[in-house]
């Protein structure tokens, strides 16, 4: 909320300086997010009086003024035509400093001299338009500082917290000012003149029983007639924000700004019947609104009628029907309390949030709602004349009924860590306006004001007293607890683990948004409309949540490529969401994306692109980190893939996973011009897997000997399969089984490839004679030609 | 005899200095004096023909020479390797100021490495890490929080819905209350995660992250908040002031905002703390009654404390980033920085 500090100060006696004021509100709870000097923006400009104005000798669009500052006369060439010997101005002497660094000097102005600048309301930075120069009031003294005529003034813009409706006005802001420093609250006090004839012959108010309408108070006034506000009234308005409209309507948003009393001014000649009802709208019933617009009402919107049909939109907007116009002769003014809750529903339904409606969805205080509509109508009486009705309406079935809190010093103690002593506690309450007395020894009964509707319980006393006791005078103390370690969820621990492993193999960690486009969502191989949608997306980019993370990464990879990095080692962890019975199922999942060149360019790597293998290395070593074995790939398909290079993950038997290569389709897509590599794992089956803890293995006490064996097979025998028939040949001797050439070409038949592996014997019990060694790998010899036709070439 | 021992020495010095940088040549030389059937052994040869004193002293003059020869010979021989390894070294030479080769480890998201750091500082102090869904009951979210249907402390975080019932967390304190559902004190526990508001703008990602902490036990109060949170800024920015203001969030009371001395200015004010010299830097207070009502803990018998903070404000301070966005582009120009 923006607030004038010189409005503040009307309600303050002994306010300390704005600054000071703003640090100890803030230090209390409200935080006063800045404060800006206005009206202040120059220095060394004074007022003086024009004596004479002349035509400039040598130019035709100036004139020579001759102007007195009480102390001299000044020559001054002025290029306006609006001032008269008479007028007051603002004369900015040589030497004088307006906004925006503009200096003023002596200076010959064709041919004659000038001895400072009479000024525009621009020029001083008062108004972002004017018509020639400022003419002040006539009243104005001679040669006094400009600035205090204008009233220097710091607007200071407030966070005001929910809970406290009470600050949102300057006059719940100066009692909490009042509270906070040694200043002292004083009221303004209004007299209404009610010359007028009696309130009942002039307007009726009913509300309807059950309405969520607890006060609804009106005053009359007949006779008025709309104009224009004073300066000083459109200029206070316009610094808090609020256009000037005219005189009855600019005093009721004074009202409010001053005192957080929203009221409304209807012109009582359109009200069909002279009468209010406050009822819930009928099914179908529509009103237009002073915004233009014409909204559907139902049963669930609190409306303010008259004989006919809605006129307001209970606490929200009035009613253009009734709005006080230039012709306006007669209003009624409201000033009502409204239930918080029926007004945030009819804000929310009708999007229509207000000065108004912000202030009683937070509540207002039901017992000021008349004194703001006393301030109104003698407000309104000295600005637009006119009677007031004698009498006022005030309908107020339910009167206000404090509530009674205990406050136990010591329980404050425990809670806060410092003992606050009952004296202090009441001290501290009673400058809050919380009426309290000692019931019992270390007990206090509390009373809050009617405009502290946040204080209900006795937790809500207790950060009052903290918060005037001063958060930074309570001391620190760091707790006694049990000793017990701080554990880490598996969860956690597991991604750490997976994020180091990742890094070693150069993957740089990514974090992309959680909702995707609908086309993005459908990448991720989900049929459509089978996603978690977001009712409220900020943009269509933003409308589901992501059922894979691959395409996130894809895109990832386009941007990168754009910015011209062409070699990507990236991965993501995070949830993909699938709509369950109750709450959405989140499955962490854990993605990475390959591309470009296997080393980094350099002048002496190789310079070759990462293939399938590198994409399968990567997850074959964070398996080998993370204590997994036993892992199987197995020839796979996935939309996004390519059909040949596509590897589904088993762990334990289960689904993990997939790998494989970006569909050549979709090259086009991101401008690819090499493959691209992509893998997507779940992390709960890697979870399950990985639990199982390292254990050592004796090391080998006998020696090994390998034997080396090549042979030309069909290309579609996987070699996955000849693996584990050599494995299992003789699970005993056979140590390691390792691949170590693959070629296809020269003297290969077509539609074979020549493989190459060494088969390293060992026993863990004894030496291994060579006989030994010789029958086994005869028989994985054979194995390979009775199982595979292979044809051994070298073994 | 003792002419020939001292011809020969003479001769054979002779050839070797002449042969000195020839292995080939040295070698051959050698093998003439010192071989088998070389000079030297001749010499030894004819020994036989002088009398037993004569072929005593000419035999110790002849072995004399020979080791003198073989010393000379060896010597020159090793001088001729050290030099010619000199030789081959500084062929093997390289340019130094070549870059080094090595395979770049990757990095780590800069959230990570906050997330990472907060939580080993408070699971140093016991803290349990706890998680909870991003896709949140509105119960959970706000309902048990204290924020109450059609409150308008609900504006004060714009909600992504799901359905009327579910939302897109906009905090992580609903784990709070399903750790306190679950476990009774005491409890010390932090929750990371990422949570969602619908706001986007220079200062608002819809999608950020938060670490939420809190504390239960019989006797926790708010000197027992302050300590804590003190300790743990000092850790994560270093000795620097701390201050706590009041502040409202619907679940707790008193409730606090807890800023630190600006870590760009040091205080004197500047564009990042806004002139204050400040920087808010964590939401936290007494986790409010109906809270504690709300997972049936008695608030007459256990009190606690609760924070939260937003990690991507402090991955910004503590790295100097300007721009939220930079943090969801993923530029690797910018991800490798870490």
């Amino acid at each position: 909320m923006l607030f004038s500090y010189n409005w503040l100060k009307e309600y303050l006696e002994g306010a300390p300086p704005a600054r000071e004021l703003a640090e100890r509100l803030t230090m209390t709870g409200t935080e006063i997010e800045s404060v800006a000097e206005t009206g202040g923006g120059f220095t060394n400009v004074i007022t003086a009086q024009v004596v004479e104005c002349e035509k400039h000798p040598n130019a035709d669009k100036l004139s020579l003024c001759k102007v007195r500052t009480g102390k001299e006369e000044l020559a001054i060439v002025c290029g306006a035509k609006n001032m008269k010997p008479g007028d007051k101005v603002a004369l900015a002497l040589p030497g004088a400093e307006l906004p925006g660094g503009f200096k003023i000097k002596k200076s010959k102005i064709r041919g004659v001299e000038s001895q400072g600048m009479m000024c525009s309301e621009v020029e001083l930075g008062l108004k972002d338009t004017s018509e020639g120069i400022m003419i002040l009031p006539e009243d104005a003294p001679l040669g006094v500082d400009f600035r205090t005529i204008l009233g220097a003034d710091f607007m200071m813009e407030a966070g005001i917290t929910p809970n406290r409706a009470d600050l949102l006005s300057i006059r719940g802001m100066a009692r909490e000012a009042a509270a906070v420093t040694q200043a002292v609250f004083k009221e303004k006090e209004f007299k209404v003149d009610e010359a007028g004839r009696p309130i009942a012959e002039c307007a009726t108010v009913s509300i309807e029983k059950g309405a969520p309408c607890r006060r609804y108070a009106a005053r009359v006034i007949e006779g008025v007639s709309i104009g224009p506000s004073p300066d000083e009234i459109k200029n206070r308005l316009e610094a808090h924000g609020v256009r000037s409209i005219n005189n009855v309507v600019d005093v009721t948003n004074l009202v409010l700004l001053e005192t957080g009393q929203p009221l409304h001014a209807f012109d009582l000649d359109k009200l069909n019947g002279a009468s209010i009802i406050v009822r819930s709208a009928g099914e179908g019933e529509t009103i237009a609104t002073i915004d233009g617009k014409t909204r559907n009402l139902d049963p669930s919107t609190l409306v303010i009628a008259d004989a006919n049909a809605p006129v307001a939109l209970a606490g929200v907007m009035g009613g253009g029907g009734s709005e006080v116009t230039g012709s306006t002769k007669r209003i009624l003014i409201e000033s009502a309390w409204f239930e918080p809750s029926s007004v945030r529903r009819a804000s929310r339904k009708h999007a229509l949030s207000t000065e108004s409606s912000y202030r009683f969805e937070r509540g207002v205080d039901i017992e000021g709602v008349t004194r703001a509509l006393d301030m109104a109508a003698s407000l309104v009486l000295k600005l637009a004349g006119g009677k007031a009705a004698k009498g006022s309406i005030d309908m107020y079935p339910e009167k206000y009924a404090p509530a009674e809190i205990t406050f136990r010093t010591e329980r404050a103690a425990r809670v806060l860590g410092v003992r606050v002593t009952t004296d202090e506690a009441l001290n501290i309450l009673s400058r809050l306006g919380i009426a309290g007395r000692e019931a019992s020894p270390g007990i206090i009964s509390a009373m809050p004001p009617s405009y502290r509707m946040d204080l209900t319980t006795e937790i809500d006393l207790m950060e009052e007293v903290a918060r005037i006791f001063g958060y930074n005078n309570i001391p620190t103390t760091l707790p006694i607890a049990a000793m017990s370690p701080g554990e880490t969820a598996m969860a956690t621990a597991l991604r750490r683990s997976i994020r180091s492993l990742l890094s070693g193999s150069g993957f740089t960690e990514v974090m992309n948004y959680s909702f995707v486009s609908r086309e993005l969502f459908a990448m991720a191989g989900v049929k459509a409309g089978k996603g978690v949608e977001l009712l409220n997306p900020l943009t269509e980019e933003q409308a589901v949540m992501r059922a894979g993370l691959i395409p996130s990464l894809l895109e990832n990879m386009a941007r990168n490529l754009a910015w011209k990095r062409e070699d990507l080692r990236i991965y993501e962890i995070a949830p993909a969401f699938v709509p369950g019975e109750g709450l959405p199922e989140e499955r962490w999942k854990l993605a990475g994306l390959l591309y470009g060149n296997r080393y980094e360019p350099g002048w002496s790597f190789p310079k070759d692109a990462v293939d399938f293998f590198d994409a399968k290395g990567v997850i074959e070593r964070l398996f080998e980190g993370l204590g997994i074995e036993g892992a199987r790939f197995e020839a796979s398909g996935h939309p996004l893939l390519h059909p040949g290079k596509t590897a589904a993950v088993k762990l334990e038997g289960r689904h993990a996973g997939v790998l494989g290569e970006l569909h050549p389709d979709l090259w086009g897509r991101y401008g690819l011009r090499k493959p691209a590599y992509v893998f997507e794992l779940d992390i709960e089956p890697v979870e399950k897997a990985s639990g199982k803890g390292k254990k050592y293995r004796e090391l080998p006490r006998f020696p090994e000997s390998a034997r080396d064996i090549a042979f030309i097979v069909s290309e579609d025998v996987p070699f996955g399969d000849i693996y584990e028939a050599i494995r299992k040949t003789d699970l005993k001797t056979i140590e390691t089984v390792e691949l170590f050439d693959v070629y296809y070409g020269r003297n290969i038949p077509s539609g074979t490839r020549s493989l190459a592996v060494r088969v390293t014997y060992r026993s863990r019990e004894r030496t291994l004679t060579n006989q030994e060694v010789e029958d086994t790998h005869g028989k994985v010899v054979k194995t390979l030609f009775e199982r595979f036709k292979a044809e051994v070439r070298v073994s | 005899m003792s002419r020939r021992v001292e011809d020969l020495e003479r001769q054979a010095l002779d050839e070797l200095s002449r042969a000195s940088s020839e292995r080939e040549a040295l070698r051959e030389a050698r093998n003439r004096y010192l071989g088998r059937k070389g000079e030297v052994a001749e010499l030894l040869k004819g020994l036989g023909t002088l009398s037993p004193e004569e072929r005593k002293k000419a035999g110790e003059a002849i072995n004399n020479l020979k080791t003198r020869l073989e010393e000379a010979f060896d010597k020159a021989l090793s001088a001729l390797d050290e030099g010619e390894k000199r030789e081959r070294l500084e062929k093997e030479r390289v340019d130094i100021t070549l870059p080094g080769k090595f395979i770049r480890p990757g990095k780590l998201h800069p959230v990570t490495r906050i997330t990472d750091e907060i939580e080993d500082i408070f699971t140093g102090l016991g803290f349990n890490i706890a998680e909870g869904p991003e896709v949140e009951l509105d119960y959970y979210n706000f309902e048990a929080l204290n924020f109450p249907k059609d409150h308008p402390a609900r504006d004060m975080q714009d909600t992504f819905f799901v359905s009327d019932e579910f939302v897109l967390r906009t905090h992580t304190s609903p784990v709070q209350i399903r750790v306190m559902e679950k476990c009774r004190p005491p409890l010390r526990v932090i929750a990371p995660g990422t949570v969602y508001r619908r706001d986007s703008d220079l200062t608002h990602s819809p999608m950020f992250h938060q670490i939420e902490g809190f504390m239960v036990d019989r006797d926790i109060s708010f000197a027992n908040l302050k300590a804590v949170l003190t300790l743990f800024l000092e850790r994560l920015f270093g000795q620097t002031a701390v201050r706590f203001r009041p502040s409202f969030f619907p679940f707790v009371e008193p409730g606090a905002e807890v800023d630190i001395r600006c870590v760009i200015c040091g205080g004197n004010g500047c564009r990042v703390c806004k002139g204050t010299g400040w920087l808010e830097i964590l939401g936290a207070g007494m986790i409010h009654p109906n809270v504690f009502r709300a997972v049936s803990y008695d608030p007459e018998e256990y009190t606690g404390f609760a924070f939260g903070l937003g990690v991507e404000r402090v991955a910004m301070l503590k790295f100097g980033i300007g721009d939220l966005r930079l943090l969801f582009e993923n530029d690797m120009r910018f991800l490798e920085q870490f």
